[in-house]
């Protein structure tokens, strides 16, 4: 079992009304599903939930009262668009020895040899991969060392060896490259583009006129 | 300037801007972003200006992606014109901004310098903007 330990009451009520009001009191609803059995409804404890979060855990011991403890994943986590506050979580119950599939962020480590000496920038293109794995191989991050990268290179999924889980993420996806900054023939560009610019809008204009007029 | 290139409606009704942004309010292609926290039209003079604010200050490196796209006809009337006689010429576009949305995002540089290139940027807006970060 693991240590995350979360402790969480089962809710009879519903609804946004319900929801509201239990954010109120610093809870968060959520639910808790495993395959075969019923949705079990929660309330959470907001400020312990969070100090969970901070430790990044890959599974966590759930304990319901009146149920018995159960390991899960976090599957879905709402959040405020504006406040960012979390609004409400889903757990997923897991089964030891039965694989589950997963997103894991991607952390890149190093500085890659295209932007020390080339000047390059170092796009993290894929932020998260999706893999499949046993419960007790589950990282809480995949870390690629990418120092090695110059400029024009990339690292694709199929580059990555890792043996104890396999990549659902297709194989011709980067994971991250190195490219040319571009930036200074965008300014150039933006210096002589701007005497430019209000004759093409006109030319927009009058395009937009004439179809009006045959309308 | 960004402005469509076909459109199917020379003019669109105004709308409203009622809600949060729940589409469109995640850091997804870099690391930082700038978050608009009210409701706004924000016009393409506008998105141009902190487009040319943030690729100013960051210089060399990183890379900038806009995440809206001014899609709305605002029409106006001439000067000294009597009311009436038809709806007002097309004069310029706007994206429809809502609280919670990503409006610029930016990768390949470090914290202080994105900070600051947001702060220029948030600057050119008509809205009140905050710096956020993915792991946020």
């Amino acid at each position: 079992m693991s240590d995350n330990l979360l402790n969480a009451q089962p809710r009879s009520d519903f609804g946004k009304g319900f929801a509201r009001r239990l954010r109120m009191i610093d809870q968060i609803p959520g639910v808790f599903y495993f395959t075969g059995k019923e949705n079990v409804p929660l309330s959470i404890d907001l400020t312990t939930f969070k100090l969970l979060l901070k430790t990044k855990p890959s599974l966590i011991e759930l304990h319901v009262d009146g149920l018995k403890p159960r390991e899960c994943l976090i599957r879905d986590l709402q959040r405020d668009p504006v406040t960012n506050e979390i609004l409400h979580v889903d757990f997923l119950g897991i089964q030891r020895g039965t694989k589950v599939k997963l997103s894991v962020p991607v952390v890149l480590l190093g500085v890659p040899e295209g932007v020390k000496t080339g000047g390059g920038i170092l796009q993290h293109a894929a932020k998260e991969l999706e893999i499949e794995c046993l419960p007790k191989d589950i990282p809480s991050s995949i870390e690629i060392d990418v120092e090695e990268l110059d400029i024009g290179d990339a690292i694709h999924v199929s580059a990555l060896d890792f043996p104890a889980y396999t990549f659902i993420t297709g194989a011709q996806v980067v994971v991250a490259l190195v490219v040319e900054p571009a930036v200074i023939k965008d300014l150039i560009d933006e210096e002589e583009g701007e005497e430019g610019e209000e004759g093409e809008e006109g030319e927009e204009g009058e395009e937009g006129e004439d179809k009006d007029k045959k309308d | 300037m960004l402005a469509p290139k076909r459109i199917r409606h020379r003019r669109v009704h105004r709308g409203r801007m009622r809600g949060k942004a729940y589409r469109g309010c995640m850091v997804t292609f870099g690391q930082y972003g700038l978050k608009a926290m009210a409701p706004h039209w924000i016009t393409s003079r506008q998105i141009e200006a902190a487009r040319i604010a943030i690729t100013r200050h960051i210089k060399r490196g990183g890379k900038v992606w806009i995440r809206i796209f001014p899609d709305k006809p605002i029409t106006k009337k001439p000067a000294e014109t009597r009311m009436g006689k038809g709806k007002g010429a097309p004069e310029y576009w706007v994206a429809v901004v809502k609280p919670g949305r990503i409006m610029f995002e930016l990768e390949g540089v470090d914290e202080a310098t994105a900070q600051a290139a947001m702060r220029l940027a948030a600057q050119k807006l008509p809205i009140p903007c905050s710096f956020v970060t993915r792991n946020d």
